[in-house]
């Protein structure tokens, strides 16, 4: 496993949803601005392959199911996150991981 | 480990994008902004209806329908005066010619210079032909118009 643990300081302890301690190499991206990139390159993919507009339609059917003024952010979340994930396409994927996996593999620590 | 460890990194920007998409449609939700999107579909849909279940004069069809932006039609205006809550003059359109009841007319005229979601792009003029004036005297660019 990972030998690195995250940094004690509470910004740092981010955790994935699969449980994984990612706080300490997550940090590592978004100290390097590599974060920001990354998040704009999937933005930007995102937005090219529809997936951002499937999930705006999601939420404004959730809406006006719901009434526009009983909606919590939560909620919202909750309702796109698991169609999001699985509806990603493979090649958008592949190229975030790649991209990741460069920036971590020139880390020393790596 | 690694793999994972990639895989997790992913899987934090995606949450970061989802959270993104949802933080936006949460604002566009309470803020009423997705009236604007779909203006044009709730205006027919309670034109529609305040047809089938109205007729001049009658208030308890217009307070019904839901009070978009312009208030109840049909109720007494502050002179005392009531007036149909769609408008019954009937106008000729200077697009296509055809006589259209008053309260019909934005519709009528959206579908007819080709500019509804519902209507027919069927070019009536060759793509020469780049612009024409209507009997307003305004210029017009490459409008497509239904057949009369």
């Amino acid at each position: 496993a990972c030998p690195h643990r995250p940094c004690p300081r509470g910004a740092a302890n981010l955790r994935s949803r699969t449980g994984c301690e990612v706080g300490f190499w997550f940090l590592k991206l978004v100290e390097s601005g590599e974060k920001e990139r990354l998040m704009e390159l999937l933005r930007e993919r995102l937005v090219e392959c529809g997936w951002r507009d499937d999930m705006k339609a999601l939420c404004r059917a959730y809406a006006r199911k719901k009434g526009r003024n009983n909606v919590t952010l939560d909620d919202l979340i909750h309702v796109i996150t698991p169609k999001g994930r699985a509806s990603v396409p493979d090649a958008v994927k592949a190229e975030l991981l790649q991209r990741i996996r460069s920036f971590l593999m020139s880390s020393s620590l790596w | 480990w690694r793999a994972q460890l990639v895989l997790s990194c992913f899987e934090e920007l995606l949450d970061f994008a989802v959270a993104d998409v949802a933080s936006e449609c949460h604002r566009i939700a309470r803020l009423g902004l997705d009236r604007s999107v779909d203006a044009e579909e709730e205006e027919l849909r309670l034109w529609a209806a305040r047809v089938a279940g109205d007729h001049p004069g009658a208030e308890d069809g217009a307070t019904r329908a839901a009070g978009g932006g312009g208030g109840n039609k049909g109720a007494p205006d502050v002179f005392g005066q009531t007036h149909p809550a769609i408008a019954a003059d009937v106008v000729d359109c200077m697009n296509c010619g055809r006589p259209v009841v008053a309260g019909r007319f934005a519709p009528h005229l959206e579908k007819c210079m080709g500019k509804g979601r519902k209507a027919r792009a069927k070019t009536t003029r060759s793509s020469t032909a780049g612009r024409y004036r209507n009997s307003n005297g305004e210029e017009h660019s490459n409008h497509t118009f239904q057949e009369s």
